[in-house]
């Protein structure tokens, strides 16, 4: 099962396939190359996305045509206020068994799939997305006292609407924490805007072509990703971020102690290095530099950095804390 | 050795030459200023001068300072890979590298990123990021070279003018030379059997005098004060031997017109000075009689002339004359181990004493002819001298409103009416001298015009020579006057007042 990893092969295989997918989605998706990195980065890290957009930017296409190219199992999910937890995970039904017995069977969920695209996670009750959070943490779901694993590998990328906050359930905090990347669709430009038109409305459509063989590859991409190194001095750029984000620490920057509560947690540093080796690998290198954490840190930070009061009244963004962070030598 | 040490290593050196050349450039920056302020005090408050082996152990201490700070603050290996990575953006190979030489038991992915660091590392030149940077403090160092070069030279440059002589005194330095040696030859020629020893001693003073103003080796500073030095120091020699010999004349006329003490004068009249005290010791029983005899004499500045005051106040007490008489006769004999008197070179004394006064204030001195008159045209002299102490004054006692004529009395009525003195007539730009209208007292008188030089003013030192030869007179003028005790105090307070600064 777990092969030997061969540095270069492995690692010229990851780049290659890495590289393959990016095309085969760009393809496929106008624009969006940083949601498609910060995706397939989060993916082979082994991560979840939190995506923030407003309707119609392509985002299940994305996931779909994700899916597609990495040979897995695809499911969408359309949260809304009434979706009840074993409408995502699944529940036991009574059913007729053998010699006429009844039973119960378990009945999966649309969670029980590669890749789930959760829409509007925040328009779900607080009770409905913790039980998609705990799958997204613990890959398994437990239900009747039975432990269902899901699929591996497993990407959750959930949606937020930015513009509907009427009736909505904000994430808390500690579930924001266990995505990984949260990554921030723009609107397209007019170029694109025409692309997106050119491709979509006429009959042909473009569709992604297979890229990886088989799902092990996957796996050992993901293991290729830990095994990277990392300088205790590069890592020590990894934690002065995170510190500095913290309003009660003593290297924090002055926007921090001002506006934030709560800086990134530790979860937000392993974000960070992982991510950060994903950077390093694409790179054709084999060590983590200090450029990569930094690359990686808007992504991986911008939704761990918790207000205060002061923040929100004043409108204050995330990731110009996060940038006067990275701008602190 | 692992790949990146000795790349490392050699970075590291450069990194602390560059290290060192800034540390150096800041301590001499600092050694500077310190250089500058010392000079400083060499040239305006006049401190020691700075020795060539002060500068090199300043120089010594720079260096070593900056040596020991760039030890001190020597970048570590990772110190100096994480400078070289930020510099030339490396992606922190070096970094990277030397934490993975260090691991014992590396992963695949260890050895690779290992090996491709080593490759990079390799090939990399650090040339362009570590050549050798000016320092920023270096040119700043101009400004204490430049002000220290400076000061130097100008304090050179003092020194220079100090010692140098203006061609035009030394010229003057050699008339009055020549004057000198001329009144030396009337002093040797003058007819004075009695004395011509001691006149011939003042005469080589005069010549020696003479030879050190033709010295240019022995004026180190200022010509004028080396040759108003040399004369001062003749005319109190002179003044001093006219004085004793006026004090002579002067007891030898008193006594002479005592019975008692008529041997004594007859004594000192033949040059017999030992003689003379033991009469004098003879007449001590008469010790009362000769003090109500003695008459006061004015000019007080040699012990026979003191020792003759006392006597004249110690009429009233007997005891007080036989003590008084006891000293005038050591006295005598003190002044029989001196030189003796010049009696009848008195006119020559006193010719040369004007030579002096003339060379000191006035024009070049004039020759003076074998009488020890001055010869040649009378050109008027912008001071007017007067003598001291005129012999055989035999003023009377001071009565009550009667002016006893003698400055300093209490009985002096003055010589004008005005209380704020005779009316004043400015003095023209030339300077010429005025004669000041007015009555001349009894007593004796002496001016002095106190001159300066420009910029190199020394009337502060022309005060204290001024000071030094009043300051006697004024004294026995407290002493002989009849001042109260109480106003003494005053008095002596106002002279103090005036005493020259040390």
């Amino acid at each position: 099962m777990n092969e030997p990893i061969e540095p270069a092969a492995d690692a010229e295989k990851f780049r290659i396939t890495f590289r393959n997918i990016k095309t085969e989605l760009t393809r496929v998706i106008v624009g969006q190359e940083e949601i498609i990195e910060g995706v397939l980065v989060a993916f082979f890290a082994g991560g979840h996305v939190l995506l923030e957009g407003v309707p119609g930017l392509g985002k299940t296409l994305l996931v779909r045509t994700l899916a597609d190219a990495l040979r897995l199992d695809f499911a969408r999910v359309q949260f809304t206020p009434d979706l009840m937890p074993a409408d995502i995970v699944g529940t036991n039904l009574i059913s007729d068994g053998e010699h006429g017995r009844k039973e119960l069977r378990f009945q999966r969920g649309p969670i029980f799939t590669n890749i789930l695209l959760a829409d509007e996670i925040n328009r779900a009750t607080p009770k409905t997305q913790s039980a998609l959070l705990e799958a997204m943490q613990e890959h398994y779901v437990t239900i009747g006292g039975a432990r269902h694993p899901v699929g591996e590998p497993f990407l959750v990328l959930a949606t937020q609407n930015p513009l509907e906050m009427e009736g909505t359930y904000p994430l808390p905090e500690a579930q924001l924490d266990r995505f990984f990347f949260k990554l921030k669709a723009q609107y397209p430009s007019a170029e694109e805007l025409h692309t997106i038109l050119d491709r979509t409305t006429s009959p042909a459509t473009a569709t992604a072509a297979k890229v990886v063989e088989t799902s092990a590859d996957l796996l050992l991409f993901r293991r290729l990703v830990r095994e990277v190194p990392v300088a205790r001095e590069v890592q020590e750029r990894a934690v002065q971020i995170v510190m500095a984000s913290h309003p009660g620490n003593d290297a924090a920057v002055p926007l921090a102690k001002k506006y934030v509560r709560y800086g990134a947690s530790p979860r937000g540093a392993q974000a960070l290095i992982l991510a950060a080796k994903i950077y390093a690998l694409l790179d054709n290198r084999y060590h983590v530099a200090k450029l990569d954490i930094e690359r990686a840190a808007p992504a991986a930070l911008r939704h761990r950095l918790i207000l205060n009061f002061e923040g929100e009244a004043e409108g204050a963004s995330t990731d110009q804390i996060v940038a006067a962070v990275l701008a602190k030598n | 050795m692992s790949a990146p040490i000795r790349p490392l290593q050699r970075l590291r050196r450069r990194f602390t030459l560059q290290s060192f050349s800034e540390k150096l450039a800041a301590c001499a920056l600092a050694a500077g200023g310190v250089l500058v302020l010392r000079l400083a005090g060499q040239t305006f408050i006049g401190q020691p001068a700075l020795g060539v082996l002060s500068v090199l152990i300043w120089s010594g201490a720079t260096i070593g300072a900056a040596l020991v700070w760039t030890w001190a603050t020597r970048l570590s290996l990772a110190e100096t890979a994480a400078r070289i990575d930020a510099l030339a953006a490396t992606r922190d190979r070096f970094s990277s590298a030397l934490a993975f030489a260090a691991i014992a038991a590396p992963t695949a992915m260890h050895a690779a990123a290992r090996e491709e660091c080593a490759c990079f590392i390799r090939d990399f030149d650090a040339r362009a990021f570590t050549r050798w940077r000016c320092p920023h403090e270096l040119p700043w160092l101009l400004v204490p070279a430049t002000t220290a070069v400076l000061l130097f030279f100008w304090h050179a440059q003092l020194a220079s003018d100090a010692s140098a002589i203006d061609p035009r005194a030394r010229q003057e330095l050699v008339e009055k030379a020549d004057a000198l040696d001329q009144i030396a030859r009337q002093m040797e020629a003058a007819p004075a059997p009695a004395s011509a020893d001691e006149l011939k001693k003042i005469a080589a003073e005069f010549r020696q005098s003479a030879a050190r103003l033709r010295d240019p080796a022995l004026l180190k500073t200022d010509a004028k004060k080396a040759a108003l030095g040399e004369l001062s120091t003749l005319q109190a020699t002179l003044e001093k031997m006219r004085a004793d010999a006026s004090a002579f004349a002067a007891l030898t006329d008193v006594l002479q017109k005592l019975n008692e003490t008529r041997q004594a004068a007859a004594a000192l009249r033949a040059g017999d000075l030992r003689s003379a005290a033991e009469a004098l010791d003879a007449a001590l029983p008469q010790a009362s009689q000769i003090a109500a005899a003695m008459p006061v004499p004015v000019n007080a500045q040699s012990d026979l002339a003191k020792a003759m005051a006392a006597l004249a106040h110690a009429a009233g007490s007997t005891e007080q004359a036989r003590t008084a008489l006891q000293k005038l006769a050591a006295a005598l004999r003190l002044s029989a181990s001196a030189p003796a008197r010049a009696e009848t070179g008195g006119p020559a004394l006193s010719a040369a004493l004007n030579a002096l006064q003339e060379m000191k204030f006035g024009q070049p001195g004039r020759a003076l002819d074998s009488s020890g008159k001055s010869s040649g045209s009378e050109t008027k002299s912008p001071i007017l001298m007067q003598n001291f102490a005129r012999t055989g004054v035999n003023a009377p006692p001071a009565t009550a409103l009667v002016s006893t004529g003698r400055a300093g009395s209490e009985h002096d009525l003055g010589t004008t009416k005005n209380p704020f003195g005779a009316a004043q007539k400015p003095i023209a730009a030339e300077h010429p001298a005025l004669d000041l209208p007015g009555v001349l007292g009894a007593g004796g008188s002496l001016q002095q015009l106190v001159t300066t030089q420009g910029d190199n003013s020394k009337a502060a030192q022309r005060y204290r020579e001024l000071y030094e030869a009043m300051a006697p007179n004024a004294e026995d003028t407290v002493w002989q006057e009849n001042i109260p005790l109480g106003s003494r105090f005053f008095v002596k307070r106002y002279f103090e007042s005036i005493r020259p600064p040390e």
